[in-house]
């Protein structure tokens, strides 16, 4: 039996914490709609955490900690208690990691037109892209936390990545018409 | 080649592909610059949502949220209350993966997990524990307090856990629980549930139970319905806390008495967490979403179809949150609603209609290219001393919920505000619903006023709700008491948290659809914030045949009961539909400006088997058309043009000569009657521009302009709230009541709080307005396509 007493594990609950609260709350939030809300299913997500073996989770604990999240959020949502996804209130703030915005005003714009193009996508898409490149999540960690499988994850980022670089104009204008592209004879054949 | 829709593209440029896999798709890459450049794109794109997530507030849990959960993990792990699994056998979905795993682990540490095997800790103490209680209680039932965001749940303490062991299968046996201690403070009208997988009878105790031969249950008193499911697993509601903490203070037994149990068969009870005593949590607020309409064409869709609607309540809960400094929630700015809420001094009918019917048009002052057509009704109005006999159910929630001072307390003011305003001949009859339902007042004759005004004092909050029991209790006595050729109307008072009994929303609308044949109207009133389900009250006053007003202080109590008393309780005109024909001639594109959730189909229009809104004595219903005149650029399209069909209409249809607008066309029924006559009005464009538009027509248009700054909504036009203001500021008139000057000054408060919204041009996305809200709602970016970042 593992060591789950003492101020060893509690070091360890403090520091996962630490890394992980402001992301798993930004999370939840996203997916209950409310600041308040997802506050309270995080921090029973972190109590949970509390009770749990250590050993056992410690190897895998960002998919457990956004797994457990995401199960309480999905509960709340099916009790159709969470708020319309417009009204999120921001009551408390971090400071967000400033070093890797680009001050230029161009960066700024095309931030915020990201996010602004990124809310527009369907639901499920929108919860995987912010998996992967704002909690830094792994395909195979997205699956596991959303029950998908690795390849369906795979399907959704390249949809998401699609329509995003569609609607933003970051992809060169190259023609997408079919004769322009394609060749006649298909040698290697189409993957 | 690859194909530039392979997620395998993403996956590589993200290096998500395994050491083959990116092997191959190098090979692919070779030769095929298209694909390459897709790859690229696909880094940068993650680069730059990476920054953008970034940029994006976090959110922090409070002190003291941290503090708890530190506080937990310092406790010797004895003392830690067992960890048990995710709600995972109950749900729908995948098991989460690591569940597993989980449930190996747990065998090592031997931590219960439910749906699998139990499993005990291993250590020598336990053991020894385990034994004694075995001996101890031969048959107790297994209580594991369960986590689960569902019902706001605390898990119960280890030491009170104690386990069932099977039955012989043929007798229904009786166990008692021992008790948990409650959490401190634990309170409130949530329901306790307990789960089984096996049938149980089951109820909260304060003392010990019940007598196991006669197979009698005894429950205090409250509600223990139990429901099979599905999954086998049952289901039952044990009441409140609040029913339980009147008696024990501090710990809850429940007792059960059960069939066949199998070996183990977890039985769950949830415990809903103790309410903070201040009940006002935004969280509980519960809006109902409507697409605003879009721009439709008179060639593609010539009818406008849509039932009227009388309710203010929209406008006084916008107007408690912007003086509560809290942004509305879009869903909850019911446009048609704020404009409904002022008195306009619309000219009354003069024939036997029980409405008359004024079309005006101008200039569309946030628009200027459209027109704007304003259609208003004003309804009879009936003097108090004419007024019908009424026959008044109120029917009145006293659950612990509306223990707050905007709650019950004001709900009798409210009424006896009413009573004030009855005649001799009216009667009113109490109905209170809370755990159980009962009668606070028999039918009562206003020549005893005070034998009213002391049963309404008389009201005090407590126990959980029983909404469904009410109601058939309320129109129950009203139909005893029916009076034909009157006012027989059900008036509820609640904030809306209907928690026992029938619950789900949609059966609790089945059950007031019924009610309404019986042709007994409702009106239903809701009080305090937090528990307000905004949406609830308003589809019960929809399927019933009513009203819905939101109360938040005395004055509004005053103008729904005694101002407009004659409106909220006589209806002279039910089911009142709406359809409009635009000529194409005339009409290039038009727009319903609000009404979105009273929508109908155009056949729905002449069929009076659907249902449509009521109209009170003196009532005025005011609706907007915003029109853009044929020949007019048409605003952008909502959805990409047509391929098979002509986005410009044609010149106009053959023996379309008439230079008509539209058409106005109304039906509606007598208040006890059963078909529907029919007016219809057409009207001719005056060609008026917007300063000689009159008073009325320019308030109401700034109050519309309003709802759509304040949603965000796309179709605001050049409208700002500095605009508003300067509309509304001009358009005061004579502001009886001084709602219109109360009215400019909410605008002005959203607009020192909220700032105005950003632009609707298509330019590049501005920063986000403050304060801050998170760029990720819905946009208010123009819906034409991508416009080229910045290069």
């Amino acid at each position: 039996m593992s060591d789950d007493a003492g101020p060893e594990f509690a070091a360890w609950v403090k520091d996962a914490l630490e890394r992980f609260e402001g992301p798993l709350t930004t999370y939840v939030r996203h997916l209950v709609g409310d600041a308040e809300r997802a506050r309270d299913l995080v921090q029973e997500a972190f109590l949970r955490l509390c009770r749990q073996d250590r050993a056992a989770i410690e190897p895998a604990l960002a998919p457990w900690l956004y797994t457990v999240c995401r199960n309480l959020s999905m509960d709340e949502r099916r009790k159709g208690r969470h708020m319309p996804r417009t009204n999120v209130e921001v009551l408390e703030e971090r400071p967000t990691r400033a070093g890797t915005v680009e001050d230029a005003a161009e960066g700024r714009d095309l931030a915020a037109r990201a996010l602004v193009e990124v809310a527009r996508l369907p639901e499920g898409l929108q919860e995987v892209l912010r998996l992967k490149f704002a909690h830094g999540l792994s395909y195979v960690e997205i699956a596991q936390v959303t029950g998908l499988s690795p390849g369906h994850v795979g399907v959704k980022i390249h949809q998401g990545m699609t329509a995003l670089r569609k609607r933003m104009g970051v992809l060169a204008p190259v023609a997408l018409s079919v004769s322009a592209t394609v060749p006649a004879v298909t040698e290697g054949g189409v993957s | 080649m690859i194909r530039i829709d392979d997620p395998r593209l993403s996956a590589y440029a993200l290096g998500e592909l395994p050491a083959g896999a990116t092997a191959e798709v190098e090979r692919l890459l070779e030769g095929d610059p298209e694909a390459v450049a897709v790859v690229e794109d696909v880094r940068a794109m993650a680069g730059t949502l990476a920054a953008a997530f970034s940029t994006e507030p976090a959110v922090a849990l409070t002190e003291s949220q941290r503090a708890a959960v530190v506080e937990e993990a310092a406790q010797p792990s004895e003392a830690r209350a067992p960890m048990l699994a995710i709600v995972g056998t109950r749900r729908r979905e995948a098991r989460p993966w690591y569940a597993w795993t989980l449930a190996a682990a747990a065998a090592a540490a031997g931590i219960l997990v439910i749906g699998g095997p139990l499993q005990r800790r291993v250590s020598r103490e336990e053991t020894a524990r385990a034994q004694r209680e075995a001996e101890h209680n031969a048959r107790v039932a297994e209580v594991v307090g369960f986590a689960s965001a569902d019902y706001d749940v605390e898990i119960a303490q280890a030491s009170d856990i104690a386990r069932l062991l099977g039955t012989d299968g043929s007798k229904a046996q009786v166990h008692e629980f021992r008790s948990f201690k409650l959490p401190q403070g634990a309170s409130g009208p949530g329901r306790i549930v307990l789960e089984s997988s096996a049938p149980v009878i089951a109820g909260l105790r304060s003392a010990p139970l019940l007598n196991p031969s006669s197979g009698t249950f005894f429950n205090n008193g409250r509600d223990g319905d139990l429901r099979g499911r599905a999954e086998n697993v049952f289901v039952g509601h044990l009441g409140s806390l609040d029913d339980v903490t009147n008696g024990l203070r501090d710990r809850l037994s429940v007792s059960l008495a059960s069939g066949p149990v199998t070996a183990g068969a977890p039985v769950v009870v949830r415990i809903p967490r103790a309410h903070t005593a201040d009940n006002d949590r935004m969280s509980a607020e519960a809006y109902v979403a409507a697409a605003e309409s879009p721009y439709l064409r008179p060639t593609d869709a010539p009818l406008s179809t849509f039932s009227i609607d009388v309710d203010t309540a929209s406008y006084a809960n916008v107007r408690r949150m912007i003086t509560a400094g809290i942004r509305p929630p879009p869903d909850a700015v019911r446009l048609e609603e704020l404009v409904n809420y002022f008195p306009y001094a619309y000219p009354a009918p003069t024939g036997t209609d029980p409405f008359a019917v004024h079309l005006e048009t101008a200039n569309c002052p946030w628009n200027l290219e459209h027109r704007l057509v304003r259609v208003a009704l004003k309804g009879r109005e009936i003097a108090r001393k004419e007024r019908p006999a009424s026959n008044l159910v109120f029917l009145v929630d006293v659950s612990g919920s509306m223990d707050a001072p905007a709650k019950l307390p004001l709900v009798k003011a409210s009424l006896r505000m009413l009573v004030d305003e009855l005649n001799e001949r009216d009667t009113v009859t109490i109905v209170v619903y809370a755990g159980a339902s009962g009668v606070a007042l028999q039918t009562t004759t206003c020549e005893k006023k005070d034998v009213i005004r002391e049963a309404i004092d008389r009201l005090t909050p407590g126990g959980s709700t029983n909404g469904a029991a009410g109601i058939e209790l309320a129109y129950q006595l009203a139909a005893e008491r029916f009076v034909a050729g009157g006012v027989n109307r059900v008036i509820l008072a609640t904030d809306g948290d209907f928690n026992v009994g029938v619950t789900s929303r949609d059966d609790l609308l089945k059950l007031i659809e019924e009610k309404a044949k019986s042709k007994i109207f409702l009106t239903t009133l809701g009080y305090g914030m937090g528990n307000l389900k905004d949406a609830t009250l308003e589809m019960l006053a929809d399927k019933g045949n009513g009203t819905y007003g939101y109360v938040d202080t005395t004055r509004e109590a005053h103008k729904l009961l005694v101002e407009e008393a004659g409106g909220t309780l006589v209806t002279i005109a039910k089911d009142v539909k709406v359809q409009v024909e635009f000529n194409p001639k005339t009409v290039g594109a038009y727009r319903l400006v609000g009404y979105d959730n009273r929508l109908l189909a155009a056949k729905d229009f002449a069929d009076d088997t659907k249902d449509a809104g009521e109209i009170g004595a003196g009532h005025t219903v005011t609706a907007f058309y915003e029109v853009v005149p044929a020949g007019k650029p048409l605003p952008k399209p909502e959805v990409d043009p047509l391929r098979y069909q002509p986005v410009v209409p044609p010149a106009g249809p053959a023996g379309a000569t008439s230079d008509e607008l539209l058409t106005v066309k109304l039906r509606w029924k007598a208040p006890e009657g059963d078909v529907s006559t029919l007016r219809e009005l057409p009207y001719t464009d005056t060609g008026a521009s917007y300063e000689k538009a009159s008073t009325d027509f320019r308030f109401a248009a700034s109050v519309a302009s309003f709802a759509m700054v304040l949603r965000g909504s796309p179709h605001r036009g050049t409208g700002t709230y500095e605009a508003v203001l300067e509309l509304a500021t001009s358009a005061l008139g004579d502001d009886p009541g001084g709602w219109r000057k109360e009215f400019v000054e909410i605008v002005g408060r959203a607009k020192t709080q909220f700032g105005e919204p950003a632009p609707l041009a298509a330019k590049a996305p501005p920063a986000p307005p403050a304060p801050p809200s998170p760029p990720a709602s819905p946009p208010t970016a123009p819906a034409d396509g991508p416009v080229a970042p910045p290069r």
